[in-house]
């Protein structure tokens, strides 16, 4: 019997291909891939993928017994997916397609991991026609090879990770709608999108506190309100109308809604701690509710265990029926589920992706595949047809000037920039339009900043820094700048060194431990009109702070004495009438410190300044600079590391052969004066051996020549100095004497130093000479010719 | 700056000299040498170093300190003015009085913003004159003769206080001189490091000289110090660091332990002696004082010794007793409800005040934008002026700067009494809440009282019986033979006893009476005392607000003027 029903799976299995064959034109693509498949398979496969064991024979006949009888019961329904082919072209029972593995990676540990991970490692292959059944049921283990999977496909695999992972999971084959079926995105908003840091929840409100003054009624125009109220329905209205419009544009309805076959996954609540029943789809790796809009209806749902068909309508929900449980489902044919490292950090198939959304579009790359370190580009479009570009961001791994985020508006044509801590400057964020240094431009400071610099916001006129936790209490300074006057180029780049300083205006916070009248709240240099003033802070239930305005007196010139301190240069306003006004020497002493101060001021502007183009530049280092940090923790930085340190390693080896050999061939220069240094004759060999011993006794001559040169050359110095030295003996003082005596001494050490290397030299020579002439005769490219 | 280097040359001048006296050689070469030190960096400072064997100590007076005063002034365009100006004596912040040969600290009572003193190098020989110099926080008297450490009392900003070279054998006299973070007493005669100890009480010490006393030779002095001053940071100019602090602290556990435990029961005790003060306090602000336990029925039946005899009859001790409990329950009922209240009361006044500067604060900040605004339109306005020359458009710019003046003040003026309207709403409302909260707890506490009244009622009927009983028994020759005499005797004659209960009575009732009056008034003046403060105060502040306003529109009044 056996025997009988392999030949009739076989059989069955030629059936298929017959079949296939005769839908030929209709699918070529499948076929091909299938028959070469087939070709491939059919060596490679394990056994259990080109036969089936009795068990499964008996399965199948059970399956195909049910399936009759189910068609005959039910002439209105769809038949069931029961045993598709394999890619060995064999029949097999879809529960037994089911392969439960557990992963051994934590990233796809839980149930989103590994939806995700499906949904991007592999890329759809539609059912074609999209209301059949597919006639194949791939393996799983070579859906994962090929990276390519119908939806059936991508839910057997799912799901069998997921019964891995000891989820309750089944797969669902049904109907959905077409965007689900064909994973088509394009009409949802873009989930990236809607990512924008919501603002905190709102800190629970302080008590209402039943003393606060209610805000005085404000008188107005009743006619003027309802005129303003009309204006706000009048645009509300042409906003819904926008909105009906856009809506229109939708395309119209699915023609064979309801009739798309889809595969899914469901599981169930009670294992690891899932508390609903839900749907996950396969394609984009989303979860759903069970009751969601876009499942149209189910046919079947099996796990590796069991099979179940919906006997209700099939418009209704999703009430499963319990149907066979004639005997232990057989082990899964399926060999075991290997996903590496790689596949997980390669994530789609050609190491990136790109998806469309609803007037956005989602580029994702795998890490390390661009050379800036992109992973992620977001492309917003003005219009439904994705022509108008918005705004592009991008987002970036492992960079080495830690830029995670880069946002260009394409409208207002800013440029905003994010970066991880621990850079240069300590900038976290930079907002710009372009890189020169008179635009505007907003740079945020990570507080490991020492000066508590928080911010600094830049337009061609003005600059406000903003601080915190400064121990003068200062808060904010803003720079205004005098206009500056359109001149001819030259004259422009001098300039935007140095741009003149009109205002400075710095604010402080109360310092608890002065009293309000000596806290300065407000700091004001009027640069032009040589004036600072000062604004106190406000005393306890006042309204008007003491204020005080100094003049400068002028400085000397070459012409005039510098301008004395008068009391008509201050002006004061002290609120409190009990205090004594200051006296004319604090006055001055304060208008000192003032002057000190802004001067102080004035050059920390000017850093300020000078560190803005510092950071661009920077910026556009890095820029030209740029590699990424590689984390030994992925196969690819591992594989770059690996490569980067064997091409270290053949570099060095190759310096090192080099640097030998260079040492070795006394012959080189010689051989290179040769024409062709391959072959030698004896002739040349000879004569290649004379020349080298008769230069390098050249070379020992005159070695010894320049010794002896050294050696005369002391010496006569040496008497030169002595005859000298007897002349003046006289008339010489003591220092003199003992200069003469020191230099004595290092001539006669240098004289005997010139004497030992000579006769050092002499004796050496010969021996040398010999060993260089041994060498000659035994070396390969001589020694043939040399003998004879 | 010059100061600064002649600290530094000061301090050099203690190092070399410890230097010295570690070498062992201190005692018979450094005098000589000593002086000759002392003489070069006089000159190097820049004053004529006297011989204390040539020349003799002078007196202080008004004379020294005058060109004292004239040689520390500045030297530039300042000098000028202070010239101009006179210097007042009590403006002047630092004194330096150094290498005078000073015999006697004295004129001194006019500087009271003194700050800085400097009177090292001269011959003092008592710490005397500087009682008024309360703002003094550095006061350098090292070098001199001074034996004993005293009239320091009331420096009580003292931070620095240098007694180095001087002849001080005790630590004494410095209980007021807590915020004291430098003090150097080197080159003195301290005997014993126990007297070192003294100052473990100035929790902020920083640095501690002590070289070149008796006491520093001994062997583990710096562990010593190190063991019983966790806190020092520095001794003799030297880092303690952690190793040392941590191998003191070891060497000397177990005195340190010992201490340590001392310490802790006087804090404690301190602890439990102010939460008793702030319980008392507490129950003071809610009129509720003595109210808890039988304080209040204790003071009933004080003084009354015919009731004490009557009491040792058997039942009637019985029915005192009861009511005793029943008196007791009662007040803690009292007591109870007044503490509660009381917190009522606080978080509404409490809520009253957050709410009040909420809307001062808000109220300020309108007024700072209005007055923003002016001044940013004036400031424009008089630039504008002053460029005019023109003296009709002057004119006309003149008047609408005045209209401009007169308009912020309208509008400051309207602020202010949107404020005081408002804040006349809120205390009003407070006034009605706080009314009513006193109004139910004086209601409650009267009920109770009410009770106690009762209670004493019966509880004086009861004894009356009783009494009557007895009389009856005594009348018959029948009283229990277990009585004490005196009660006997008592019982003989009725009319005594009645009186005794009828004035004891009275007098119960009379406490009672005096207790629930006391507690009613007192609160409800708490109340009114509260409003009225408040009323008070926000009456005193828009005045002084208004008087601003008119001083500010003054201000820029005048400054107008100036360009007539």
């Amino acid at each position: 019997m056996e025997t009988v029903v392999e030949s009739d799976s076989e059989e069955q299995g030629r059936g298929g291909e017959t079949e296939e064959e005769e839908e030929d034109d209709r699918e070529p693509m499948k076929k091909s891939v299938s028959q070469e498949l087939h070709l491939k398979v059919d060596e490679l496969c394990p056994e259990s993928y080109r036969v089936n064991s009795p068990d499964q024979i008996r399965l199948l006949a059970i399956a195909d017994n049910f399936q009759r009888q189910y068609s005959l019961l039910y002439p209105d329904r769809k038949p069931l997916l029961l045993c598709p082919v394999n890619e060995c072209g064999v029949r097999k029972f879809v529960s037994m397609t089911l392969r439960p593995t557990p992963t051994v990676f934590p990233e796809i540990f839980a149930w989103e991991g590994c939806a995700s991970f499906v949904a991007d490692f592999l890329s759809l292959d539609p059912l074609e026609p999209p209301v059949d059944l597919p006639r194949y049921l791939f393996s799983s283990s070579s859906v994962l090879q090929n990276q390519s999977a119908t939806c059936f496909e991508s839910a057997t695999l799912l799901c069998s990770l997921l019964l891995g992972n000891h989820y309750d999971a089944y797969c669902v084959s049904g109907y959905a709608v077409r965007e689900m079926c064909l994973m088509d995105r394009s009409l949802q908003e873009c989930p990236l999108l809607d990512t924008q840091v919501k603002g905190k929840i709102s800190e629970e409100e302080p008590q209402e506190n039943k003393y606060t003054v209610k805000p005085l009624r404000e008188m107005k125009s009743r006619f003027l309100t309802q005129l303003e109220q009309k204006k706000q329905e009048a645009e509300a209205e042409m906003l819904h109308k926008q909105k009906l419009q856009e809506e229109t544009e939708q395309p119209p309805a699915d023609p064979l809604r309801g009739l798309r076959v889809h595969c899914w996954v469901l599981v169930l609540s009670g294992s690891r701690s899932v508390r609903e029943n839900f749907f996950i789809d396969p394609l984009s790796g989303n979860s759903y509710p069970s009751e969601d809009v876009n499942f149209l209806g189910i046919e079947s749902v099996w796990n590796n265990l069991n099979y179940y068909v919906n006997m209700q309508d099939c418009r209704d929900g999703c009430a499963d029926e319990q149907q066979l449980r004639v005997f232990e489902m057989p082990r899964s044919w399926v060999s075991y589920i290997n996903i590496s490292k790689k596949d997980l950090e390669s994530r789609w198939p050609g190491r990136q992706e790109v998806t469309h959304y609803r007037k956005a579009k989602l580029e994702k790359f795998a890490v390390y595949l661009s050379q800036d370190g992109l992973v992620t580009r977001l492309t917003r479009y003005k219009d439904l047809d994705c022509t108008e570009v918005v705004m592009v961001r991008e987002l970036y791994h492992q960079r080495n000037d830690h830029l995670v985020e880069r946002e260009i508006n394409e409208v207002d044509k800013f440029t905003t920039e994010r970066f991880r801590r621990g850079r240069p400057f300590h900038l976290l964020f930079h907002r710009y339009t372009s890189n020169s240094t008179d635009t505007e431009r907003e740079m945020e400071f990570s507080s490991d900043r020492g000066e508590d610099l928080l911010r600094r916001v830049e337009s061609s006129d003005e600059m406000t820094e903003s601080f915190e936790g400064r121990r003068d209490f200062l808060y904010c300074r803003h720079v205004v700048f005098q206009p500056q006057i359109k001149l001819s180029r030259e004259d422009l780049e001098s300039h935007l060194k140095v741009r003149e300083i009109e205002k400075i205006v710095e604010r402080f916070r109360r310092d608890g431990a002065k009293p309000a009248s000596e806290d300065v709240a407000e700091r004001v240099f009027l640069l032009n009109e040589r004036r600072i003033e000062l604004t106190y802070h406000l005393e306890d239930h006042r309204f008007i702070p003491s204020k005080r305005s100094f003049i400068k007196p002028l400085e000397a010139t070459d012409k005039e004495k510098a301008e004395a301190f008068r009391l008509n240069m201050v002006s004061s306003f002290q609120v409190d009438p009990s205090e004594k006004p200051l006296k004319t020497l604090t006055l001055y002493q304060m208008l000192m410190s003032l002057m000190k101060s802004e001067e102080e001021v004035v050059l920390q502007v000017r850093n300020s300044k000078k560190e803005v183009q510092e950071i661009v530049d920077c910026r556009e280092q890095e820029e030209e600079d740029l590699h990424l940090h590689l984390s030994p923790w992925t196969t690819s930085g591992v594989t770059q590391a690996r490569s980067q340190r064997e091409e270290m390693e053949r570099l060095d080896a190759e310096e090192r052969r080099w640097i030998q050999e260079k040492e070795k061939d006394v012959l080189a220069p010689l051989l290179l004066r040769l024409n062709d240094t391959e072959t030698l004759s004896a002739g040349d060999a000879k004569q290649i051996h004379q020349d080298c011993l008769s230069g390098f006794k050249q070379r020992l001559v005159e070695q010894a020549n320049l010794i002896q040169e050294r050696y005369e050359k002391e010496t006569q110095e040496l008497q030169r100095k002595q005859r000298s030295f007897q002349k003046n003996q006289l008339h010489m003082t003591k220092g003199q004497e003992k200069d003469y005596q020191t230099y004595c001494t290092e001539k006669i050490l240098r004289i005997n130093v010139a004497k030992k290397r000579l006769k050092m030299h002499k004796e050496a020579a010969p021996h040398k000479y010999k060993a260089l002439d041994q060498r000659l005769k035994r070396d390969p490219r001589l020694a043939p010719h040399l003998l004879y | 700056m010059f100061g600064v280097e002649r600290l530094f040359l000061q301090q050099f001048w203690n190092i070399l000299e410890r230097s010295l006296g570690s070498a062992g050689c201190y005692v018979t070469v450094c005098k000589q040498q000593r002086q000759e030190v002392r003489i070069y960096l006089a000159k190097l400072v820049g004053v004529k170093y006297p011989t204390r064997m040539m020349s003799r100590g002078i007196l202080m007076n008004e004379d020294l300190l005058q060109r004292a005063i004239l040689e520390q002034e500045p030297k530039d365009k300042g000098q000028g003015i202070a010239n101009e100006e006179g210097t007042q004596l009590d403006e002047i912040l630092k004194l330096c009085l150094e290498f005078r040969n000073i015999l006697r600290i004295d004129h001194l009572w006019e500087f009271t913003s003194l700050a800085r003193l400097n009177l090292n190098n001269n011959l003092i020989e008592n710490i005397e004159g500087l009682g008024h110099l309360i703002n003094l926080t550095w006061l350098d008297l090292s070098f001199n003769g001074i034996e004993l450490i005293e009239g320091l009392e009331s420096l009580q900003k003292l931070e620095l206080l240098n007694l180095s070279d001087n002849k001080i054998s005790v630590l004494e006299n410095m209980e007021t001189l807590e915020r004291l973070t430098h003090f150097s007493i080197a080159n003195n005669l301290l005997g014993e490091l126990d007297i070192v100890l003294y100052l473990r009480k100035f929790k902020n010490l920083f640095n501690i000289n002590l070289f070149g006393n008796p006491c520093s030779k001994e062997g583990d002095y710096t562990l010593f110090i190190a063991a019983f001053f966790p806190d020092l940071k520095f001794l003799d100019y030297t880092l303690l660091d952690e190793n040392t602090k941590k191998e003191a602290s070891i060497k000397h556990r177990y005195v340190l332990e010992e201490m340590k435990c001392e310490e802790l029961h006087k804090q404690k005790a301190e602890k439990a002696e102010q939460r008793k003060e702030a319980e008392a306090k507490l129950h003071n602000d809610a009129f509720v004082e003595f109210l808890n336990g039988s304080n209040l029925f204790k003071s009933m039946f004080n003084d009354d010794q015919e009731a004490d005899k009557l009491h040792r009859v058997p039942e009637i001790t019985d029915l005192l007793l009861t009511f005793e409990k029943q008196m007791g329950d009662l007040c803690e009922q009292v007591f109870e409800t007044g503490l509660a209240e009381h917190k009522r009361r606080d978080k509404e006044v409490n809520c009253f005040f957050t709410g009040q500067n909420e809307t001062v604060i808000e109220y300020q900040q309108k007024a700072l934008h209005i007055l923003a605004n002016f001044e940013q339109q004036h400031k424009e306005r008089t630039v504008d002026m002053r460029k005019i020359s023109d003296r009709e458009l002057l004119k006309v710019k003149i008047n609408q700067c005045n209209d401009e003046i007169n308009q912020l003040c309208k509008g400051l003026m309207t602020l202010e009494f949107q404020m005081v309207s408002q804040l006349e709403d809120i205390t009003k409302r407070l006034d009605i809440n706080i009314s009513e909260m006193v109004g139910y707890f004086t209601e409650m506490v009267q009920g109770i009282f009410a009770q106690c009244r009762d209670l004493e009622d019966d509880y004086n009927g009861k004894v009356r019986v009783s009494a009557l009983a007895l009389l009856d028994d005594a009348s018959k020759d029948n009283l229990d033979e277990f009585l004490p005499d005196d009660v006997r005797i008592l019982f003989t004659d009725k009319e005594t006893v009645m009186d005794a209960l009828a004035t004891g009575h009275d007098n119960h009732l009379m406490k009672i009476n005096d207790r629930e009056t006391q507690l009613v008034s007192r609160a409800n003046s708490w109340k009114v005392a509260l409003i009225k403060g408040i009323q008070d105060k926000d009456l005193k502040e828009n005045r002084m607000r208004i008087k601003d306003l008119h001083r500010y529109m003054d201000h820029l009044l005048v400054q107008l003027e100036e360009f007539q």
